[in-house]
């Protein structure tokens, strides 16, 4: 993480609790006394792959999604959804190295991790990353099928079920019965059988000085362990609220199914967005990426419960120019934001339990960060730049859509034009989760405040 | 075996490409951007790098540590813990990554960052318990239900411990592990204790790499027995080392070059040997990738994953019995196909399940003709030149194309069915200078492939318009393009030009030894004998294990 990051004092002190070299990775710019409701706030970022026919997302006008083809279905929380148009992202490069600037800001990645691992180590929170990506288990995945970056770059959990596990991991075990014997204290035992591996590791480290790139690589793993020790020892989130899961039907429908059989992606999906939101309403997660499919992801879209487009996604769908072909990827795109909005804002749209104000949802309390590495599909374009359709220049712009409240950070319900770099827009998501940001990457960097309230 | 071949050429001569302009990427096809993989890593002194590159002498890799990939993993977990293999569901690791060459067992590539070691844990906590769980203890440890101390857990460390380190554990690592099986067990019990013991063990480094690391011995690193014996048995077999071979390795056996060799040929010869080979063809080719496509002719899908079968048989055929080289690889004149394989391509009529056909003549020969390979490098709804010369360029040629620049469109599509697929890609791309700078390597040897559409079947026409599959290529940078015509003379003229072979035994150095830390020359008088035709590829792996830097290393 080299993100340059100014952290409010309760933030910096807790991040110094749990042991994160915060003074070392972070350039203190301001601390700043917590407000009242700090801290409550979630992050949901979704991808959606190869950017959307602009045609079809226009027209949007504040607090009214209803003639947009794409954004439609949050036509029920529009008062709670902006519309960002003008962002760029010169650094992506082509459409392939675009995907690791999503939420990293630079192509390739660059020297940083993306945005949700800064945010929750400063946090000290865990960084979830999920996804509905089947791939062939066989081809594996190159590196630029992957956007996610917590000092490697991340492959999500494309299991539901681990996914759940993950994400609900802070929830309180249940009293044991009275006549039950004393549990035992897995949670101690795996922290020291981590620190036996980790001596082993320093023995090897030690033993391979002279060779670099080994010692790179042990480190790497050295390092690994010693997280997986921290989070054994970790608090749970402060805005933890539940004491058991709650019951979620998407997820148990996936039971017996592949999560990487690309006939099940409806249900892959809708199971990966309950559990991240029922997550986010216990409190148990408070920072989640979910990355669906990857750039160049050819899934076929006939699937069950899809929008029934027996073609290719990435290619001829998203390659469209004509204008059959490019409602077609409206509809697709479409999907995205339908299963996003039935499955997980109507669970979010409830009382938050965190909260002391009855009247907050989690919603309200919520960003959801709706992007993608490419604004026309069949342009490739990272920017905010016109294309030609029908003989008629029309502006294309990074997908940016964010749904939610961030516990009053955001003026919502809007249409908000700028002309901004998306390293300001992942400024923009730190400063709301109560993580100002000065510089990411050695880049300065500035909040878009046309998106405040 | 030997045969004509063009003049000497060096692949590494066509550097040329890598000083041109990013190249455009209007198919929003996957380009190598050439910051990872083998073909980067260094290479000889005398002839620049990349896996083709050559060298006057043998030379030897650097030490290394190798994580163990996905599958070896779960090989080596399923060897020592037999106990379990009915009721475990594998290894909790996600695919292994692969290179920019499509390699998953590259040594630098498979790093332990916090997602793998979490996965390794789960793994280790999954198995631990299925070991220790009460009904299944007592066949693992007999002493578990007798005598259930320190002694019997001291036991099973320094058994199923030297089993998964692949060597005995010394005094110390045995002193670490009772203790802290003590440590445990005094605070639950011995199942317990066992428990935890036992996902230390799995989640050591010491099972989770394979060391080839040797002892220094004035600049000469040297592997030692055990080392030795792990390398051939997952290089060779994917799975750990049996007793027998690490016996004869302790034995001294493996000093002789063709000891090691003649395992290397025995181990090759098995079930998972055959599957190593597989894996380096399937990933080096990407033939794969043809059972997730999608291609807009119905008949498609209902055969895909035969074609994805067809060209694993193909290539079992070529390399185990033909034991050819990289000659009769892209010049066979077969295919194996089944009934439904020759309804869709219209030639073979085999019973049902698949046997070998000799190939119509207009349907091209050897792996580039594989349907597997013509649909797998397309697009939905037409053939795509640009991926199909990638797949020469950089596979057969490995040469990378610079990365392409930003916000290129699309193609466009064939609106009206006035053009060929062949036309749109000249006028688009070599008609821009933009484009052509970059798009001259690769379209023309692609522009040979288009007797075949985006499905794998053979055309005369498209869009009612004769095809085209005249074709490019530069064997001699020197030179001018050598010109041909069709799939079959393209496949005829790349297995006749050295680079290729040498572009091929490189990338096979590349993965049998995991990347070798990018040095490519550890076995030229093996790759001198494959390029003469004097042996087959099947032959020229087993003869890598006789290399020196099978058993030496030199200090990076």
């Amino acid at each position: 993480m080299r993100a340059e990051i100014a952290l409010r004092r309760r933030t910096f002190l807790k991040a110094l609790g749990i042991g994160i070299a915060a003074p070392l990775a972070y350039k203190m710019a301001s601390i700043a006394d917590a407000a009242p409701g700090d801290g409550l706030t979630r992050l949901f970022i979704f991808y959606i792959p190869h950017g959307w026919p602009i045609e079809h997302v226009e027209p949007v006008t504040n607090g009214d999604l209803s003639a947009s083809n794409v954004l439609s279905p949050l036509q029920p929380f529009a008062d709670r959804v902006t519309v960002c148009r003008g962002l760029s992202m010169h650094d992506g490069a082509t459409n392939h190295a675009a995907l690791q600037a999503v939420v990293t800001g630079f192509a390739g990645g660059g020297s940083v991790d993306s945005i949700d691992a800064s945010i929750a180590q400063a946090l000290g929170v865990t960084p979830h990353a999920i996804g509905a990506m089947p791939y062939d288990p066989i081809a594996g995945f190159t590196h630029d099928a992957q956007m996610i970056k917590h000092g490697t770059w991340v492959r999500p959990t494309e299991d539901p079920f681990a996914a759940a596990e993950d994400l609900f991991a802070g929830l309180k075990d249940a009293p044991p019965p009275p006549d039950a014997p004393p549990p035992v204290d897995d949670a101690t035992f795996r922290t020291e059988a981590l620190a036996l591996t980790e001596s082993e590791l320093e023995q090897m480290h030690a033993a391979v000085s002279e060779l670099s790139t080994e010692q790179s690589k042990l480190m790497l793993h050295l390092d690994a362990v010693r997280q997986l020790k921290t989070q054994d020892d970790g608090e749970p989130p402060a805005i933890l609220s539940c004491e058991q899961r709650p019951t979620m039907p998407a997820l148990e429908a996936m039971a017996g199914l592949s999560p990487t059989d690309q006939a099940n992606y409806a249900r892959i999906m809708d199971a990966q967005l309950q559990v991240a939101a029922y997550s986010m309403v216990c409190g148990s997660a408070q920072v989640i990426t979910m990355q669906n499919m990857w750039v160049n992801s050819n899934l076929n879209f006939g699937f069950a419960g899809g929008p029934g487009i027996a073609k290719g996604h990435h290619e001829p769908i998203s390659h469209s120019s004509d204008q059959a072909g490019r409602a077609e990827f409206a509809q697709c795109q479409r999907w995205f934001i339908e299963r996003l909005s039935e499955v997980m804002l109507t669970v979010l749209d409830q009382p938050d339990p965190a909260d002391t104000d009855p009247e907050r949802t989690v919603l309200d309390n919520s960003l959801i960060y709706v992007c993608s590495e490419v604004s026309d599909g069949w342009n490739h374009n990272s920017d905010a730049s016109p294309i030609w359709l029908d003989g008629m220049e029309v502006p294309t712009y990074l997908p940016a859509v964010i749904i939610g409240g961030g516990g009053g950070y955001l003026s919502p319900g809007r249409v908000v034009d700028v002309s901004r770099h998306n390293l300001d827009m992942l400024a923009t998501l730190s400063d709301a989760m109560g993580v100002p940001v000065t510089a990411i990457g050695g880049q300065g960097v500035n909040v878009i405040e046309e998106l405040q309230g | 075996m030997k045969r004509r071949t063009l003049g000497l050429y060096s692949t590494t001569a066509l550097t040329l490409a890598l000083t041109l302009p990013a190249c455009r990427d209007d198919e929003g096809e996957q380009m190598d951007d050439g910051s990872g993989g083998i073909d980067t890593l260094g290479g000889g002194e005398d002839g620049g790098g990349g896996a083709a590159a050559r060298c006057a002498t043998d030379r030897m890799g650097p030490p290394m540590v190798r994580r163990l990939t996905r599958g070896e993993l779960e090989a080596t977990l399923r060897d020592v813990f037999p106990e379990i293999d009915g009721s475990w569901s594998g290894v909790s690791l996600g695919p292994d990554p692969v290179t920019h060459q499509g390699f998953s067992n590259d040594a630098e590539a498979l790093a332990v960052g916090l997602q793998t070691a979490g996965d390794i844990l789960d793994t280790a906590q999954d198995v631990a318990t299925l070991v220790t769980a009460a009904d299944t203890l007592a066949t693992v440890l007999p002493c578990a239900a007798t005598a259930p101390d320190r002694g019997c857990a001291t036991e099973f460390v320094e058994q199923r411990g030297a089993a998964l380190f692949r060597r005995p554990l010394d005094e110390e690592e045995i002193a670490r592990y009772v203790e802290y099986y003590d440590s445990v067990a005094e605070r639950s019990d011995f199942a317990t204790g066992l428990r935890w013991t036992t996902v230390a063990l799995i989640q050591s480094p010491l099972t989770v790499y394979r060391s080839e690391l040797g002892s220094n011995e004035g600049g000469v690193y040297r592997l030692d027995p055990y080392e030795i014996a792990s390398a051939l048995a997952y290089d060779f077999s994917g799975l750990p080392p049996t007793d027998d071979l690490i016996a004869r390795a302790v034995a001294g056996e493996f000093d002789d070059p063709e000891a090691r060799i003649e395992v290397a040929r025995e181990l090759l010869a098995t079930e998972a040997g055959h599957a190593v080979l597989e894996r380096f063809f399937r990933e080096w080719s990407g033939y794969g990738q043809v059972a997730g496509a999608v291609r807009d002719d119905p008949d498609f899908e209902g055969v895909r994953d035969a074609m994805d079968e067809e060209t694993r048989r193909f290539i079992e055929a070529v390399v185990y019995e033909d034991e050819a080289d990289v000659y009769g690889l892209l010049t066979a004149n077969y295919s194996v196909v089944n009934a439904d394989l020759a309804s869709y391509y219209g030639y073979g009529a085999p019973g049902g399940d698949f046997a070998r056909v000799e190939r119509p003549a207009q349907w091209g020969i050897g792996l580039l003709a594989q349907g597997s390979v013509l649909a797998a490098n397309a697009n939905s709804g037409a053939s795509s030149p640009t991926q199909r010369g990638l797949l020469v360029y950089e596979k057969l040629l490995c040469e990378s194309p610079p990365p392409p620049p930003a916000d290129v469109p699309a193609l466009p599509a064939d609106v009206d069915g006035a053009q060929t697929t062949r036309q749109r890609y000249e006028e688009v791309h070599m008609a821009d200078p933009a484009c052509q700078g970059c798009h001259q390597f690769f379209d023309p040897i692609g522009f040979s492939f288009e007797h075949f559409d985006q499905a794998g079947r053979y055309r005369t026409q498209e869009n009612g318009l004769e095809i085209d599959a005249s074709g490019l290529l530069v064997v001699d940078p020197a030179a001018d393009p050598v010109a041909f015509d069709g799939l079959s003379e393209l496949a005829t003229l790349a297995a006749e030009t050295p680079a290729v072979t040498d572009c091929v035994s490189g990338l096979m150095i590349g993965y049998v030894f995991g990347g070798a830390g990018g040095e490519v020359c550890v076995a030229e008088s093996a790759r001198d004998a494959l390029q003469a035709g004097e042996i087959g590829m099947l032959e020229y792996v087993a003869q890598l294990a006789g290399a020196p830097h099978f058993t030496e290393r030199e200090a990076p």
